[in-house]
């Protein structure tokens, strides 16, 4: 008779825990403990409890490297990262402190090359790394010359200054060697990552042409050929193409939505990527899964070193071992992408769990209603808190926070429109990661009204210049200030407690005067601008060239106190708002892993960026520098008390206070500045609007949805295209029509 | 006959517990937190809380079923608390004493399978499979309807590969 489910698994666990079989008897200890009543443990406070779960997480990541395999190399201890290659088993990286080597196992990398060796070479600091032929190569980039280990050391394999390998208007990103031929990816200095040139360059000459292809952001050697992600900004989409070497002609091997692939890597003929943020293997026709894995924020160089996979970032690079791929737990996350390092910095402090990120910037409220009413199984979902959002927490469709005290007392000091927003029934639902505040800018005064800002900018001319200049300068339009207005209408209602009414007498004045206007051309200096995302970091008060100004002997500039401003209102009484986007942290109640996700959330609470925690938090936020701006203060004084001593000589103590008083006097040095943070906490913070109708939803923005119509309703009035009575009929309508959240 | 005094009267009660269910408690803890001394710990932690709540207990349920609600809500707490969360999550057999006879290579892939599944379908394979309870009891257990536990088997055998018999082992 076959075996039962029952009896099969019965047996199977059994046979593996028989183990447990020999274990002495609990009952002398649970008596003894029933007899002695002992107390339980002590509710520790809740800062004591903050204060352990950080020990706990440092001293669990300095055992995880040897429980997991999983390694972490910090910038701290080997110099910034620059690139690195793949060689037999050894992963060779070039470093601000020289070369080194590391392979699996090893806990940190061995020294190779120094930088004062190379240097001594005349080896520029600014190089980068390939593999040629089985030996680590370098390309330097301001000496403009190759170089090849051979023997024990580094020989110039080409000098290429004046070939046409040597490209004034461009900067090479990457280079990799394959059949011969060095490819190398290159830059204008002010382009962005996905306008990038690929040259095949012969490296024994100079020779060099460019290859029909763009929007090349990796570049990889595979024993097939060249390996490419390019990516299609205007699409949407990324492709994995394989390239001929000698032809140049590519072949699509795979597509995917921006971002689904990153992080490409070859060792023979295994090809290895981050394919919608989980590690996979190429099987020649698709991807096998391995386990999640999040990328650092801005990791650019990636190798397959033994068996396992490494990630390098300026600020520190990754490796796990595929032997552990399919055994850790994966938290799954979807959504919008993260602000920072949180998911590879939370895949370390937590050590045998993977993060998978699934990017997707454009998901909404209601697609995570649908997903959850679906059945999905992703943990977490980052996603804009809006009236959609709302109602599904008001709906039980998202899983309650409550019984985590460390996120309930993260909500204290919150501004009260987000914690508003986050707290529902009497149940927390999310966690907030950053937010957008959207404030105007500029020192011209802005109008308190829509009509008397359209007044003020009909009344324009060259003599008596105003106004504001819509998003990247251009003059404004009448669908600028029909955005305006719409969004203006809802929002006002939405604070009065009432239903919209698109027959109220302010709207309905503001859209006639509105097609009635005659709009000039604005020319001149922007005075206002409207799209500002308000920030108090100190960044924003550097000069526009971004001159770092904190060098001995020179003087910073001032602070600048902000000019925000709010939009003007629909009405003369109305209050008027400014409108932010906040992005949020969601529980599915079909999680897979609600525990990890918890954990999660309570890390991400505890790191947040400092600005963003000054956002959310105004009340109970103060200035602060960057933190590694003291470390890096901490760093000078040391190194010159080193210096000198090694010099025989003292220390110039009044040079060295004046040159970090100058560091710690520069705005960008502070995460948040004084000024900057008391006029958000006045001026803006009481006046933040989170745009929470259910008409103003992710969804209902997007092409097809009902405040999109709308908006299309009243450009076709204003346009002159429509008459009155249909536009406020089609707006009625439209608004009756708005679909309930799942 | 002396009467037992109350506490001597529970002693005995959870000394009976004990010798009956230690074992079934001891290793549905070894499922739930794949750890030899954590799921002592838990296992105590069950027939503590039992014996300080024996005179609460009026046989709305068999024992075992009570034991098993307490013993499962024991592990959740444990995995929730903070310094659990921090240990080495890998799903190994690693942290469990080896067996004198080494098991068959499909009875440590079914377990490992086991230990991997979601929460909720875990939750029901160990307690109807493994702990040999009735669709009620695991109901019970689990605070849950009989619906949502069968959903959930069915669910788990298909992760496992098994062929969900819809109560055919439920005696």
């Amino acid at each position: 008779m076959c075996e039962t489910n029952r009896e099969r698994i019965r047996r199977a666990v059994d046979e593996c825990l028989s183990g447990m079989d020999d274990r002495p008897s609990l009952q002398t200890r649970v008596l003894a403990r029933a007899r002695g009543e002992r107390r339980g443990p002590r509710r520790l406070s809740l800062a004591v409890a903050v204060a352990l779960l950080v020990t706990l997480l440092a001293a669990a990541a300095l055992a995880a490297g040897v429980l997991t395999g999983w390694l972490r190399v910090r910038q701290e201890d080997v110099g910034a990262l620059h690139g690195c290659v793949s060689l037999d088993g050894t992963l060779y990286l070039s470093t601000s402190g020289g070369l080194r080597t590391w392979k699996p196992g090893q806990e940190e990398p061995e020294l190779l090359v120094s930088m004062d060796e190379l240097q001594a070479q005349g080896i520029g600091f600014d190089t980068l790394i390939y593999a040629d032929g089985g030996a680590p190569a370098l390309l330097d980039l301001s000496g403009k010359k190759l170089w090849r280990w051979q023997d024990g050391a580094l020989v110039c394999t080409l000098d290429y200054a004046g070939t046409p390998m040597d490209l004034p208007q461009r900067r090479y990103r990457a280079a990799v060697m394959q059949d011969g031929w060095l490819f190398l990816r290159a830059v204008l200095p002010e382009g962005t990552v996905y306008e990038a040139d690929v040259y095949r360059a012969d490296p024994l000459t100079g020779e060099a042409e460019r290859l029909p292809l763009e929007g090349v952001t990796e570049l990889c050697a595979w024993e097939g050929g060249l390996l490419a992600v390019a990516c299609d900004v205007d699409g949407g989409v990324c492709r994995l193409m394989s390239v001929d070497p000698e032809s140049g002609v590519a072949r699509t091997l795979d597509e995917r939505s921006m971002q689904g692939i990153e992080g490409v890597a070859c060792d023979g003929d295994t090809i290895c990527a981050i394919v919608e943020g989980t590690l996979s293997l190429w099987n020649g026709t698709g991807w096998t899964a391995l386990q999640g894995y999040a990328l650092g924020h801005l990791d650019y160089a990636f190798a397959v070193v033994g068996e396992g996979y490494a990630s390098l970032g300026t600020n520190d690079m990754q490796y796990v071992p595929f032997t552990e791929a399919g055994s850790l737990p994966t938290l799954a996350i979807r959504g919008y992408i993260s602000a920072d390092n949180i998911d590879a910095d939370f895949q370390q402090a937590c050590p045998g769990v993977a993060v998978s990120r699934a990017a997707d910037p454009s998901l909404t409220a209601r697609q995570v209603a649908e997903a959850i009413a679906a059945g999905d199984e992703t943990d977490l979902f980052h996603v804009r808190m809006d009236g959609e959002l709302v109602t599904l927490m008001r709906q039980g469709g998202l899983a309650p926070l409550n019984e985590s005290d460390l996120l309930l007392a993260d909500t204290e000091g919150m501004l009260a429109q987000v914690a508003d927003a986050i707290f529902q029934d009497g149940s927390l639902y999310a966690v907030p990661s950053f937010m957008h505040v959207t404030v105007w800018e500029g020192a011209e005064e802005v109008p308190a009204t829509l009509e008397a800002l359209l007044e003020k900018h009909a009344a324009w001319t060259e003599k008596a210049p105003l106004v504001a200049h819509a998003w990247e300068g251009g003059t404004w339009t009448k669908d600028d200030y029909a955005n305006l207005l719409l969004t203006a209408c809802i929002t006002e209602a939405y604070q009065a407690g009432r239903a919209v009414d698109f027959r109220e007498e302010a709207f309905v004045r503001m859209l006639t005067a509105l097609r009635d206007a005659k709009l000039p051309e604005t020319e001149g200096e922007a005075r206002l601008d409207p799209d500002e995302i308000l920030s108090v970091s100190g960044l924003q008060d550097m000069p526009f060239s971004g001159e770092r100004t904190y060098e001995p002997g020179t003087t910073p500039p001032p602070p600048s106190a902000p000019d925000w401003q709010l939009p003007p209102a629909l009405s003369a009484d109305a209050r008027r708002t400014a409108g932010a986007n906040l992005l949020v942290y969601v529980l599915n109640p079909n999680a897979r892993h609600p525990d990890v996700a918890m954990t999660y959330l309570e890390y991400l609470c505890g790191h947040r960026a400092l600005d963003e925690e000054a956002l959310i938090k105004p009340a109970s936020a103060s200035p602060v520098l960057h933190p590694q701006i003291e470390e890096w203060i901490a760093w000078i004084i040391e190194d010159q008390h080193a210096r000198d001593a090694e010099l025989g000589r003292a220390t110039d103590e009044e040079a060295l206070t004046a040159s970090t008083d100058a560091i710690r006097a520069a705005p960008d040095s502070w995460a948040v500045t004084q000024g900057r943070l008391e006029a958000y906490r006045e001026e803006i913070a009481p006046y933040v609007d989170l745009r929470l109708h259910p008409l103003l939803a992710g969804s209902q923005r997007r092409d097809g949805g009902v405040y999109a119509r709308m908006l299309r309703a009243v450009c076709d009035y204003v346009e002159g295209g429509a008459a009155l009575e249909d536009c406020l009929t089609r707006l009625e309508n439209l608004a009756a029509s708005a679909p309930a959240v799942p | 006959m002396t009467q037992q005094r109350p506490d001597e009267r529970r002693a005995a009660e959870l000394s009976r517990l004990m010798a009956a269910y230690e074992k079934d408690i001891l290793k549905l803890c070894c499922l739930y937190l794949r750890d030899a001394g954590m799921a002592e710990d838990a296992a105590q932690e069950t027939f503590f809380k039992a014996y300080r709540a024996l005179d609460r207990f009026r046989g709305e349920c068999a024992d075992k079923t009570w034991l098993v609600r307490i013993a499962v809500n024991t592990c959740k707490d444990m995995r929730r608390a903070a310094w659990f969360r921090f240990v080495d999550r890998r799903v190994t057999l690693d942290r469990l004493p080896e067996p004198a006879t080494p098991p068959a290579a499909d009875s440590v892939h079914l377990t490992l399978e086991i230990m991997r599944l979601p929460d909720r379908e875990r939750d029901a394979v160990i307690l109807y499979y493994y702990q040999g309870m009735t669709l009620r009891e695991t109901a019970a257990a689990l605070n849950v309807s009989e619906t949502a536990v069968a959903k959930r088997l069915k669910r788990a055998c298909e992760r496992l590969q098994l062929i969900w018999e819809g109560g055919a082992d439920d005696v």
